[in-house]
């Protein structure tokens, strides 16, 4: 060995202590950089010289930079991120729901209801006071308005739910593409030993991200980059990313598809699934209870409604459904109406007054599951004429049934055992079929003296009121097991159920990826106390190994003056 | 464990966050002073909650209901109390004047007392509830009972019907409301109740011949007299006609009479419209032929008061003292229907105030559902300031000092 060895380790202990400082350096300033992991220069003892003496050191070696990081737990937070991700989606649909039921409270359904079926019940006792029709409309309509809104609020969370869906395949895409990209430069910079530290570090925080929005698996390549899949198709192939892209379905909600083939995504987790999933799993199966809601009382007060008689007779009536088909039987779907399955063998009434209030006749109409609108129409008379004197039937452009009165005579149709009334919406209360249109009739709202709280004719009979009001206590639902109110509270008791677990689920679900991002950081987290002592290590260390090149160079010194002085 | 700096911090903000979002969920039950704020809150609980709240709203109804009820059956009450005391006074009357110190005289001004008696007691028939008729059925916009005269003599008609009115005062018992002036006032009918008329078209209907009549050997072609109280009329029948046609031919001769087939099928009834009359079907061949021979005197309220009127007005003692004794009868029915009245009003107090009770039941069973325990909140939300603030003091504490702050 030469006498200048001495300078050498110096010289690679300086190196040492200086890099490492840097490390330290890197290390603090990224302390509060998302996903970066703490690095630390690997030192080893460099490769010692033989001596006549033995083997001995020569010193430091540098072995690299490495990043302090536990690839399992990555993966561990990866999969319990998706579950977040679709708990959280699920939790925030299903919060938005209960608030628009907003019960308990006095501004709800519920209480909407009570007022409903008490108004029918003042105007039983008052039949003749035109105060209780009139309250009995309004309440009437404020369910009928409340039951709309309800709809469209809930109906419009799916259309909410598209947009998300939108905005998170485009997340998708730019993070797949990041992810392409960076694959691209890690591969660029890992050739040989090297190891890319801070482009993985950014690599793993997007892949974390894309971990929340969609349930995928990756797997290294030996270049460094990686293949990403999801639901077994490659989203990322090394340095290409594959473009996700959706299309409407007939319902028009948007279904994420590959770009590529228009296949639908395989989704098994993730913001995207849960989005999905309330929007056309959970959303819908309250969307249907109420829809079940508001299409039983329509039917129910409809059929109860046209038994009775109102206070004065229609001069003309325009049915509320309407027929697509008139040759075809009522009782059947290609009838076109929506309880076209309600109506049975039997018969309704039609009275004809003049206009002192007498009975010019009494018809019975008899229907049978084969009678069709043209039947209809023929029985009654197309003029004032034929069939019923002083009545005509006819159709207009729409497909609606309209009876028409002669001047000077007014008529009533009730007394209905068929259901056809009920059906077609004649001498009926509310039209619609479900929660997004029910509203009260508008010959109803027209004139109130069309409330038939009569079941006799006679003005102070309110007897048909009350038997409507009485619908609230009947088991019509459910296999005839519940009302109309335990349907309704079932139906808040399921939401407090599913909206509940989705807290918990996803409360539980936060809980473990914060205890996994804590061991994730208990590896790889700056500390900032261990990095100021470490500061404070290769400074000496430098400083140490400094002191002793001096040393050498003092003793080169010496030896170099001895000779030169000889 | 190594704990990084980032730990430290992320750690001190979770344990704020969790804390704080507890302080605003006892802060929120505080402030709305429920537990249950939406069905989240406390699914299992919500179902009940809802149909507890529904059956409030219902009893707020029935209550409704029964004051509604009530307010009626009041007004019905003091009209059949005060019919009852007017009859009464009508029979002490009759006693009077129907002993032998009365005479003409006193009969006459003794009528006029009953006159004036007979009109109170048709007003009183007529009593309204609001703008309603009580005592007309569903026909509460009709005058139910009008004193008319017919053929010279004085009678009352009915033009109410029987309707009955329904009022539910708790979940499903209903009660009916009115008491039928046709009932209470005009019953038992003027009716001759026609004999079987043994025809071959069994049970005989409005198209049966009368010449089936008589085991097929029809009747007597002849005129039948029926004469209701002044009003006479005489029919020509043949056996060519038919039932209906008799009935017709009846309901239309104008003297307040109506014909109808009875229930057995087997014979014609014929009964008077109004009260006050005596019915009568002359005896000859075709009218025994018909089986409606007879003779039926009214004997209702204002049947038997019309009547003493007319005997004391004829000086006639025997009729006075004949009405006098029917008059017991026309005083137990508005009894018994003044009776029926207060038994209402009883029951519906004993129904008002077992809802009272209900309701006091269910609003304390809601509460305990739904009502939030203050006390219980307050201690916790005091816990949850301390651990708050704790929380706070021990984070300054971790977060302030480092190494950092030692070296020189």
């Amino acid at each position: 060995m030469s006498g200048f060895g001495g300078l050498t380790i110096a010289a690679r202990a300086l190196r040492a202590s200086q890099l490492a400082l840097e490390v330290t350096g890197h290390n603090i300033a990224n302390a509060n950089t998302e996903g970066y992991s703490r690095q630390r220069v690997e030192l080893v003892e460099s490769k010692p010289d033989l001596s006549p003496w033995g083997v001995k050191g020569t010193g430091v070696d540098i072995s690299r930079i490495s990043r302090l990081r536990e690839e399992y737990l990555d993966i561990q937070l990866r999969n319990e991120t998706k579950l977040l991700g679709q708990w959280e989606e699920t939790e925030k649909f299903l919060s938005r729901l209960e608030l628009y039921f907003n019960e308990p409270s006095d501004e709800s359904l519920n209480n909407m209801l009570s007022e409903f079926w008490a108004r029918w019940e003042d105007l039983s006792l008052t039949p003749e006071e035109q105060t209780s029709r009139s309250n009995l409309l309004q309440q009437a309509k404020m369910l009928a308005t409340s039951m709309n809104m309800l709809y469209n609020n809930i109906n419009g969370l799916r259309f909410d739910a598209d947009e998300a869906v939108k905005s998170y395949i485009q997340e998708v895409n730019s993070l797949a593409q990041n992810i392409a990209s960076l694959n691209d430069q890690i591969r660029f910079y890992e050739v040989g030993d090297n190891v890319a530290n801070d482009l993985r570090d950014q690599r793993d925080v997007l892949l974390k991200k894309l971990a929340e929005l969609v349930d995928f698996s990756s797997e290294e390549q030996p270049d460094g980059t990686l293949i990403i899949s999801v639901g077994g198709v490659n989203l990322v192939d090394k340095i290409n990313a594959e473009e996700v892209s959706y299309r409407y379905n007939s319902e028009g909600h948007v279904v994420p598809i590959w770009e590529m083939n228009n296949a639908p995504l395989t989704l098994r987790g993730g913001k995207l699934k849960g989005a999905i999933d309330a929007r056309d799993t959970q959303i819908p199966s309250y969307i249907t209870r109420i829809n079940n809601i508001a299409s039983t009382i329509i039917k129910e007060v409809n059929r109860q409604h046209s038994q009775g008689w109102g206070t004065e007779g229609f001069s003309s009536l325009t049915s509320s459904y309407t027929i697509s088909d008139s040759t075809a039987a009522l009782a059947s779907s290609d009838s076109g109406l929506d309880f076209y399955d309600e109506i049975q063998d039997g018969s309704f009434v039609i009275t004809l007054k003049d206009s002192s209030g007498n009975t010019v006749s009494t018809d019975t109409i008899s229907i049978t599951t084969s009678t069709s609108l043209d039947d209809l129409l023929s029985t009654i008379g197309s003029d004032y004429s034929s069939g019923i004197a002083h009545l005509m039937a006819s159709t207009d452009s729409d497909g609606h049934l309209v009876l028409t009165a002669e001047d000077g005579y007014r008529f009533f149709i009730n007394q209905d055992t068929s259901n056809a009334l009920m059906a077609l919406g004649l001498n009926t209360f509310y039209s619609g079929s479900n929660a997004s249109d029910i509203a009260v009739n508008s010959y109803i709202d027209d004139n109130v003296k069309y409330i038939a709280a009569s079941s006799s004719g006679e003005i102070g009979d309110g007897a048909n009121a009350l038997a409507i009001a009485g619908i609230k206590d009947q088991t019509l639902m459910e296999d005839a097991s519940a009302t109309i109110y335990d349907y309704y509270a079932t139906t808040l008791g399921m939401l407090g159920v599913d909206k509940l677990e989705a807290e918990n689920m996803k409360e539980g679900q936060e809980i473990l990826v914060t205890h996994i991002e804590n061991s994730i950081e208990e590896i790889s987290g700056v500390s900032l106390d261990e990095e100021a002592m470490n500061m404070l290590r290769f400074q000496h260390s430098f400083e140490a190994a400094a002191r002793f090149m001096q040393a050498v160079s003092d003793m080169l010194d010496t030896l170099i003056n001895v000779v030169g002085g000889m | 464990m190594r704990i990084s700096t980032n730990m430290i911090y992320n750690k001190a903000y979770r344990n704020l966050t969790s804390a704080f979002d507890r302080f605003v969920r006892i802060q929120e039950k505080l402030a709305t002073g429920k537990r249950i704020n939406r069905p989240s809150d406390a699914p299992a609980d919500i179902p009940q909650d809802l149909l507890y709240r529904k059956e409030l709203k219902d009893m707020d109804q029935y209550q409704s209901n029964i004051e509604y009820a009530n307010s009626w059956l009041s007004v019905a009450d003091t009209a059949l109390s005060n019919v009852t005391q007017l009859l009464t006074n009508a029979k002490a009357i009759a006693l009077e004047q129907g002993n032998d110190s009365a005479d003409a005289q006193t009969r006459q001004s003794a009528a006029l007392q009953i006159d004036s008696i007979i009109s109170q007691i048709v007003q009183l028939g007529n009593t309204k509830h609001g703008n309603r008729y009580i005592f007309a059925g569903y026909k509460t916009r009709t005058r139910p009972f009008s004193l008319e005269t017919a053929g010279g003599q004085q009678v009352v008609r009915y033009n109410g019907d029987e309707g009955q009115m329904s009022v539910e005062i708790s979940n499903g018992v209903q009660i009916v409301l009115n008491q039928i002036g046709k009932d209470v006032f005009s019953a038992p009918e003027t009716v001759i109740n026609g004999s079987d008329v043994n025809s071959t078209d069994s049970p005989i209907t409005s198209s049966t011949l009368l010449s089936t009549f008589n085991g097929g050997s029809g009747i007597n072609n002849g005129t039948i007299t029926i004469t209701n109280g002044g009003q006479t009329a005489n029919i020509a029948v043949t056996n060519s006609d038919t039932v209906g046609d008799l009935i017709d031919a009846i309901n239309s001769a104008g003297i307040n009479v109506e014909a109808e087939i009875n229930s057995s099928g087997n014979g014609i009834n014929i009964k008077s419209t109004v009260s006050g009359t005596t019915l009568r079907v002359s005896n000859n061949q075709t009218a025994q032929d018909l089986g409606i021979v007879g003779e039926a005197q009214s004997s209702d309220i204002f049947g038997i008061l019309l009547r003493l009127k007319q005997g004391l007005e004829n000086n006639d003692r025997d009729q006075i003292l004949s009405a006098a004794g029917d008059m017991e009868d026309a005083i137990d029915k508005a009894l018994q229907a003044w009776v029926e009245v207060g038994t209402k009003m009883k029951r519906l107090d004993m129904t008002k105030s077992k809802i009272g009770n209900e309701f006091v039941n269910i609003t304390n069973l809601l509460s305990q559902i739904e009502d939030a325990d203050f006390a219980d909140l307050t201690v916790k939300l005091t816990k949850e300031q301390n651990v708050y603030q704790s929380l706070l003091k021990s984070i300054s504490a971790i977060i302030q000092p480092s190494l950092l702050d030692f070296l020189g």
